[in-house]
């Protein structure tokens, strides 16, 4: 059960618009995850990753506010870092080293965000 | 002994009057010299000196260390001026001028003890006043002392002046003689005699051949040397009269050569054997051989540095006298050439009046007897005949006689070389054979032709072989005697020349009659020929043409003459026809053009015209042919094609792409201007394979391997990058080549064109990001509804509640919508326009609302939609609870631009200040769900870095919100 995958696990959200790293962390929070953040840009996102706990996961959106959040990406893979993008594009090239990471594309439904961070998180 | 050296130069006898050396030397106060007086000389030195004295040949003795000089009367003339002052001076004083060489000898003796002798020395000697050209044989040896020491030189000495020049002018004229001999006229005799005086410039400085005219009133120069003919003195052709520079007058009146003393100084500056100028010249009078009186004159330069004595004067009378012969024979020799050349024009003038007496009578007998007669006549002959050679070129025919038996003639009809008459044996000598008497020949005795000769009462014959200019042997010529004759040499030079007029007069009537043969030919095939043709004489003036241009322009035959042919060419074509004739005319070259000929009845046809010129051997033009070939189908379809070729060439250099032809995989024969202009290469840099290189090194692959599959597909189409020279950089194109076929269906060669594509891909890629842009802000759009949505949701008390507050906030991010949706790329939303909009919407009036702050901030657009919402959600309170709700409240928004504010970045601050607002007490529950406090609080914060302050005070709500924004030019007009 995600609700139960999901308890206690620290999660990273980058997500540059309010309201929906808002939302999001709502989500979360209302799925007993430790939400790390939200985040509105890569230099923040980083910060995190560096100061705080390792995440268990991550939900990162593709652009923030026009830069790339590729460099956060990087970071979590080189942890070992399970994470997901949200993303506007229809089919922007992530590249062929995210081949595999999941995508949801937005506008999100929360919930099947936090199942699928949930799945990924196990 | 005081003897007087006999010479022809008086020079030398003015010198020898007062000499006598053995008085001179008794008188001399020796004790003065280093020899001291004459009683204390050694022995040696005194028997020297008598030897000297009493030898008639020249002689000197040097003695003692200084070389005092002793010498004899003999000797006197070689001392010239320096005698006698001479006499008891040290060798090196007196011989200064000559004493390198001279000292050189001295030595010689004097400290080797050598004897020498010196055959024919040249020496400069000034003993007369000037440098003179002498030449000595020298003998010197050693005086010795009674010790045996040289003390002294004893020298004997034999002028050989005379000899030398003697033996040199008498070669000289020898020259003359022997080059001038074998001139046959006048100029190569001049040429020939000039040639000699310039080869003794010693004698001769310079020389001038005048010859007179018939008149005798100007002189022509025929000849020069050592002179500058540019000279007045040396004018072509001078008037003999007073006024010439040299005195022909007097030497023609006299027929005595005159001496020049003084030479102007503009004569003397030739080129010459010696530094000295020559400054005397004679004027020889050049006799005329065979007549009285003068045929010209020769001017010769004296030299400075001889005497001119009596062999001088000698010398250049017999000159005078040689080049005279030389003239007059070559002018005897013109004479006789004129004479010969006289005889032959005779000879032709007499076969002119009998070819003109024999015209009316046709065929050729009649003429060739008229011949025959004019040769009886000439050699005083009784009977003629004249032979031609078969064409085995052994037989010869008869083919006239005169004065022959009818029996002789038969006889004699073939004559070979076994036969024994004059001919037969002429033929085997190919030489004349004179037979003086038939009766007493050996050769004829008892043969066929003796019985023929006495059937014809013929006694004597001679026979000569009729050759041709050319060489060729054409026949026979024989004239016979009734009496035993031997014509003399002088009989012949008339009948030679009738000879070979006769011979001319065969080949002529052959060649003409084979001309006549091939000129009918000619004709023939000149109708046949389809063609219009003419011939025109070298000047252009007579023109024939044939029946066919008659016919075929309708023209007459006056019509078309001097130039009127041109009116049957079309007036366009005319005058570029009648240039392109007249320089054919006056160049010579051959011609090629194509003009209109109007056809009588029909209309212009287009003909291809040549004209060439016929020469003759020496290359002159004898005549111009000209033909003309309709080509009028073939011509209006070759411009028909051309007219399309030029259309279609005009096409395609005009069109804005890239166009080329290539063959087989890609190998192209040819390059539009617009590919070399676009990518600088030549057109033969761009040929075969050359265009790769004008392509991206990354897109040259994807190029050829287009190329690989075109053959099997029949198509091509690839996109790659060309240079751009002009910007140095490359630019993406699309490039497609159709196949050309032929008939059988191959494809024989490609036409390709290149499409500049490179603004379109650019806009593509634009409008791929662009769209992507837009997609990713509709759906994070739709998000934030989504989220507003579920917000508003959560705090409105009804449906109609949600409703009202959801509507508003939906208008407003439309309006930052619709603000964002107008921009381009470069545009930014002013903070005034963003605040001016959401303040339009609330409908506020001014009394209520203040907005006050620079206009043209502008706005990072990713934080236009945040900013509005949160300034949204501070203006619905104001309408809904605060100073725009209630009486007295009133609002006010300032704002302005910080160009340096965190970051060294501009920033923008705005103060939003109600005032006149009653509030409720602290502690109550935001009203509107606390969404406006919550966006100023956290979210300009969070997502645009924004500070910002929410203080809900007595009077009403103070905020500010600072952040960061487009570097901009703010416009400080004060928004009101």
């Amino acid at each position: 059960m995600p609700e139960r995958t999901l308890k206690g696990c620290h999660i990273l959200v980058v997500e540059d618009e309010y309201m929906l790293a808002n939302e999001l962390s709502r989500e979360l929070d209302g799925a007993g995850a430790v939400v790390v953040g939200p985040a509105p840009s890569v230099e923040r996102a980083l910060d995190l990753i560096g100061t705080e706990a390792r995440p268990d996961g991550a939900i990162l959106d593709v652009s923030l506010g026009g830069e790339r959040v590729d460099p956060v990406a990087d970071v979590l893979l080189e942890r070992g870092v399970p994470f997901l993008f949200v993303t506007g594009y229809d089919s922007l090239s992530l590249g062929p080293k995210f081949a595999d990471i999941v995508r949801c594309e937005k506008p999100v439904d929360m919930r099947v965000v936090t199942k699928a961070i949930g799945r990924i998180v196990s | 002994m005081s003897e007087k050296r006999p010479t022809s130069e008086e020079t030398y006898l003015d010198l020898l009057n007062g000499g006598d050396m053995r008085a001179r030397m008794a008188s001399f106060d020796w004790a003065a010299t280093p020899l001291g007086p004459r009683s204390e000389w050694p022995a040696s030195l005194r028997y020297a000196v008598e030897i000297m004295l009493s030898s008639r040949y020249p002689m000197l003795v040097w003695w003692g260390p200084e070389l005092i000089q002793l010498y004899n009367d003999a000797y006197m003339p070689v001392l010239g001026q320096r005698h006698p002052w001479g006499l008891g001076q040290p060798a090196a004083i007196c011989w200064e001028d000559s004493w390198p060489f001279v000292g050189a000898l001295a030595d010689a003796v004097m400290i080797q003890g050598l004897s020498t002798w010196s055959e024919q020395l040249e020496m400069v000697m000034t003993r007369n006043g000037f440098p003179e050209e002498v030449y000595f044989t020298v003998s010197c040896s050693p005086i010795r002392d009674e010790t045996g020491a040289i003390a002294g030189l004893f020298c004997a000495c034999t002028e050989e002046t005379e000899r030398v020049l003697a033996d040199r002018r008498l070669s000289a004229l020898a020259a003359l003689g022997e080059r001038t001999a074998s001139a046959k006229t006048i100029e190569d005799a001049c040429d020939a005699a000039v040639g000699v005086l310039r080869s003794v410039p010693r004698d001769l400085p310079f020389a001038l051949l005048y010859r007179l005219d018939e008149a005798r009133k100007s002189a022509r120069l025929s000849g020069h040397c050592g002179f500058d003919p540019s000279g007045a003195a040396a004018q072509i052709v001078l008037d003999v009269g007073a006024g010439a520079p040299w005195p022909f007058s007097s030497v023609l009146s006299d027929g005595q050569a005159v001496i020049v003393d003084e030479l102007p100084a503009s004569l003397c500056a030739f080129h010459s054997a010696w530094p000295e100028p020559t400054r005397r010249a004679i004027v020889l009078p050049l006799a005329h051989s065979g007549r009285e009186g003068v045929a010209g004159f020769l001017i010769a330069g004296l030299s400075p540095r001889l005497v001119f004595g009596k062999s001088y004067r000698t010398f250049l009378d017999l000159l005078a006298r040689q080049v005279a012969t030389a003239l007059g024979a070559a002018r005897a020799c013109e004479e006789e050439l004129r004479r010969e050349v006289a005889m032959e024009l005779q000879a032709s003038r007499e076969l002119q009046r009998i070819g003109t007496e024999l015209e009316p009578e046709p065929g050729q007998n009649g003429l060739y007897t008229g011949l025959l007669d004019a040769t009886i006549n000439v050699m005083h002959a009784d009977a003629a005949s004249v032979q031609l050679f078969e064409e085995d070129g052994r037989t010869l025919r008869l083919l006239a006689s005169r004065n022959f038996h009818s029996d002789s003639e038969a006889f004699w009809k073939y004559v070979d070389a076994g036969s024994a008459s004059a001919c037969g044996l002429a033929l085997q000598a190919n030489a004349r054979i004179i037979i003086e008497d038939v009766e007493a020949a050996a050769r004829i005795a008892e043969t066929g032709d003796l019985a023929a000769f006495r059937r014809s009462g013929l006694r004597a014959v001679q026979s000569t072989p009729l050759i041709s200019r050319s060489g060729r042997r054409l026949g026979m010529i024989s004239t016979h005697w009734r009496l035993p004759h031997r014509p003399e040499p002088g009989d012949f030079p008339l009948f030679d020349v009738l000879a070979r007029q006769i011979a001319d007069l065969i080949e002529r009537t052959r060649t003409e009659a084979a001309l006549r043969e091939s000129e009918e030919r000619q004709r023939l095939m000149v109708e046949l020929v389809p063609a219009l043709l003419w011939s025109v004489s070298p000047d252009g003036q007579e023109i024939s043409f044939n029946e066919r241009w008659l016919t075929f322009t309708g023209q007459t035959k006056e019509e078309a003459r001097n130039f009127g042919w041109l009116r049957a060419i079309h007036a366009d074509d005319r005058p570029g026809t009648r240039a392109a004739f007249e320089h054919a005319f006056a160049s010579g070259e051959p011609l090629e053009r194509r003009h209109r000929i109007h056809k009588a009845g029909d209309g212009w046809r287009w003909h291809l015209v040549r004209h060439v010129p016929l020469r003759d051997e020496t290359g002159a033009i004898v005549r111009w042919f000209g033909a003309a070939v309709d080509i009028h189908e073939g011509t209006l379809a070759e411009q028909a094609l051309r007219e399309a070729e030029a259309r279609l060439q005009t096409l395609v250099e005009g069109i804005p792409q890239l166009v080329w032809r290539a063959v087989d995989d890609g190998r192209w024969t040819w390059s539009s201007p617009q590919w070399t202009n676009f990518t600088g290469q030549h057109e033969a840099e761009s040929l075969e394979r050359g265009w790769l290189d004008a392509l991206h090194p990354d897109d040259r692959a994807a190029a050829e391997e287009a190329w690989t599959h075109a053959m099997a597909t029949g198509g091509f189409e690839v996109e790659y990058r060309v240079f751009k020279a002009s910007a140095d950089t490359y630019r993406w194109f699309q490039t497609r080549a159709t196949p050309v076929r032929n008939e059988a269906g191959a494809i024989i060669e490609w036409l390709g064109t290149s499409t500049d594509i490179h603004d379109l891909r650019e806009l593509q890629g634009r409008q791929q990001v662009l769209v992507a842009e837009l997609q990713h802000r509709t759906r994070n759009l739709v998000g934030v509804i989504q989220s507003l949505a579920d917000r508003t949701l959560r705090n409105s008390a009804d449906l109609a509640d949600f409703q009202t507050r959801f509507r508003g906030r939906l208008t407003s991010l439309a309006r930052v919508q619709g603000l964002l949706s107008r921009l381009n790329d470069y545009d930014r939303v002013t903070f005034d326009e963003l605040i001016q909009a959401e303040m339009d919407a609330i409908d506020g009036g001014p009394d209520k609302v203040t907005l006050s702050g620079p206009i043209g901030i502008r706005l990072r657009s990713s934080t236009v939609q945040t900013l509005a919402m949160g300034l949204h959600e501070l203006a619905t309170n104001a309408v809904k609870y605060g100073a725009i709700a209630q009486p007295g409240g009133h609002l006010s928004i300032r704002w302005r631009f910080d160009p340096g504010g965190d970051g060294g970045k501009p920033w923008l601050h705005i103060d939003w200040r109600e005032s006149g607002v009653a509030t409720p007490p602290v502690g109550d529950a935001p009203r509107g769900g606390g969404l406006g406090r919550e966006l100023i609080e956290r979210a300009l914060p969070y997502q645009l870095s924004a500070r910002t302050s929410y203080v809900l005070g007595p009077d009403g709500v103070h905020c500010t919100i600072s952040l960061p924004v487009s570097a901009t030019a703010v416009e400080e007009a004060p928004h009101a």
